[in-house]
């Protein structure tokens, strides 16, 4: 059993920016939005198993909610960098707005890099 | 550089290993009972720091350098004929060499007894100094009396993936760390939004031994060199996807991060907190990668020096774009120029049409870095390091009946040259046979030559260690020999 072997700010910058990142960040904030739970909470646990298969803690929950909260205004606020985040034609989910359905790829981006989803045990 | 006790040692393994596994099973909490009490444990991880890997360091001494920029002419340069004139090669040129000498050698590629090929290129006594240059490399002689000439240097590896590796990182087999990666585990990085390690390249291709020349081996990955590419994006996803702003990629990161500190917290694991620190290196890397490119923002007499292209990825460039770099405070770079390996199986790779050009595509530059520095105040702190991983043979190299002059790899005798930094300048240090066979006179081993830029970095070479799988490590392996006698 070995960590993953670069950590290093190339790397981070890969799994931040790279577009292949950011269309399974697309992918997983979908199914945060189809996973029929009602609240941001329920949602975030939802995308937080999916990449480290266990439960988020309260602590963890709440920074990741106000996170989703943080994200949800900056993109009321700017429709056009919620539409060219979520590209378009790729479709979210009927019901969400473009500006929710652009805060939770933000949250599934950062769910994708937390040292726990990309370290293998 | 590791300060742990053997139970924090002891500690870190175990959360390493998956410690709530163990505890799962209950054996965990018996054997970190037996290590270390409970108090302590918690105390420990609680109360440890969170220490930056890049965060400056000092040096076992005072140092006479702040940065070292390596100019790797990948491919070996012809060094008979840039910077070890033999008159006795030249007069028996064309005779078979007499078969003693090269009685039970290895050889790249020649084959049977090869003839003694003297060099078709001049040389001149340059400067005050007198120091002898080929005069392929016209701006090179005009920084004789800033150089250190050594001509005594030789290797064991006689192929290029391995000679590379081995002058790198001290060992033929990739998996050590390179200079550079032991540079910046020993000091750290000045440069608070760069990283303390960069790589540059340059030339046909890329180097032969691959990433590893650069790589942290068995370091903490946080030190590996960091590649620049001089064309498109300077670092690779530097920018933002659409959509994802400054403030939003800042907003990010600090959520990431802040979720690594809890998992940091919970199992104390220095690996979370490399990660931490790549993350928001990463982050000031995007506002500082774009703004150290822009070479157009240099003065038109600088570019003139260079010689550079804008846009383009030259070597040119990418020593101008050192110098930035070790302006902002990074530590190590490393510029490879490939491209030098001339065996004379075809023009692409002789001495008569392929070498000149090689010496033009970086001769300019190569002087103007130095004079640069010079100019700005800086060569004193700056060392300048320029060579490729063994020599040439004295021999036509004629593979295949080849009618093209070349050489082929000779590991036994080949040259390089430093300035600045602490290092003598105007002097030539070391000699060759008189066939330039062999050093005669000062040899100066891989190891040597490493323990010298690092004791001129501040470092004891023998003291810069690391322990893994038991034993202290260090790039100069058991080996290395500070060569006090070209210190300034």
């Amino acid at each position: 059993m070995s960590r993953e072997p670069t950590n290093t700010p190339l790397q981070a910058l890969t799994t931040l920016n790279d577009e292949a990142f950011m269309r399974a960040a697309r992918g997983l904030a979908r199914r945060m939005l189809e996973c029929g739970a009602k609240t941001a909470a329920g949602r975030i646990e939802h995308g937080f198993r999916r990449c480290v298969v266990r439960r988020p803690d309260a602590e963890e929950s709440s920074r990741l909610v106000s996170l989703y909260r943080e994200e949800l205004e900056r993109y009321e606020a700017d429709g056009e960098a919620a539409k060219a985040l979520i590209k378009q034609d790729e479709g979210y989910v009927d019901g969400a707005t473009v500006a929710e359905s652009a805060a939770w790829t933000m949250v599934a981006n950062v769910l994708l890099n937390l040292d726990e989803t990309i370290t293998k045990e | 550089m590791d300060n742990l006790t053997p139970e924090q040692l002891a500690l870190r393994d175990l959360t390493r290993r998956s410690l709530l596994k163990m505890a799962g099973y209950g054996i965990g909490s018996l054997a970190l009972g037996s290590m270390l009490s409970e108090e302590a444990s918690a105390k420990w991880l609680d109360g440890q720091k969170r220490t930056d890997p890049m965060a400056p360091k000092p040096p076992h001494f005072a140092p006479k350098a702040k940065a070292v920029i390596n100019l790797f002419m990948a491919g070996a340069p012809s060094q008979l004929d840039l910077f070890d004139p033999k008159p006795v090669l030249q007069e028996h040129d064309g005779e078979p060499i007499p078969e003693e000498i090269i009685q039970g050698e290895r050889f790249a590629f020649i084959k049977g007894v090869p003839k003694l090929l003297g060099s078709p290129h001049t040389f001149s006594k340059c400067g005050e100094s007198g120091q002898v240059i080929g005069d392929l490399l016209p701006h090179t002689q005009e920084i004789a009396d800033d150089i250190c000439i050594i001509r005594s240097m030789h290797t064991d590896q006689f192929n290029h993936a391995p000679a590379q590796i081995f002058m790198n990182t001290g060992h033929q087999l990739p998996g050590r760390p390179s200079i550079g990666a032991w540079l910046t585990y020993g000091l750290g990085s000045e440069a608070y939004d760069l990283p303390g390690f960069v790589v540059l390249i340059s030339g046909d291709n890329s180097p032969d031994g691959g990433k590893a020349v650069y790589g942290c081996g068995f370091l903490p990955s946080v030190y590996q060199g960091v590649e620049f590419r001089s064309q498109g994006d300077p670092v690779l996803f530097v920018s933002n996807p659409d959509g994802v702003s400054d403030a939003a990629r800042r907003s990010s990161i600090d959520a990431i991060n802040d979720l690594n500190r809890m998992r940091l917290k919970r199992l104390g694991d220095p690996e979370i907190d490399t990660r931490i620190s790549s993350y928001e290196l990463a982050y000031r890397m995007q506002s500082s990668v774009p703004e150290l490119m822009e070479i157009d923002t240099e003065p038109q007499e600088v570019h003139e020096l260079y010689g550079t292209t804008p846009g383009e990825a030259t070597f040119a460039n990418n020593c101008l774009l050192a110098r930035r770099l070790v302006e902002r405070g990074t530590r190590f770079v490393q510029l490879y120029h490939w491209g030098w390996d001339s065996h004379g199986t075809s023009d692409y790779d002789d001495l008569i049409t392929s070498l000149p050009l090689r010496c033009k595509q970086t001769d300019q530059a190569a002087a103007a870095l130095v004079k640069d520095l010079k100019r700005m105040g800086m060569l004193d702190e700056v060392l300048v390091v320029w060579g490729g991983e063994f020599g040439r043979t004295p021999m036509n190299e004629e593979r295949n009946g080849s009618k093209f002059k070349g050489r082929d790899h000779h590991p036994h005798a080949f040259s390089v040259w430093m300035a600045g930094g602490g290092v003598k300048p105007g002097v030539a240090y070391g000699a060759t046979d008189e066939l330039g066979y062999s050093v005669v006179e000062n040899p100066v081993h891989i190891h040597d030559l490493n323990a010298t830029i690092l004791h001129l970095m501040g470092f004891d070479h023998t003291r810069l260690t690391y322990r893994h799988l038991g034993r202290d490590f260090r790039l100069t392996d058991v080996y290395g020999n500070v060569l006090h006698d070209i210190l300034a």
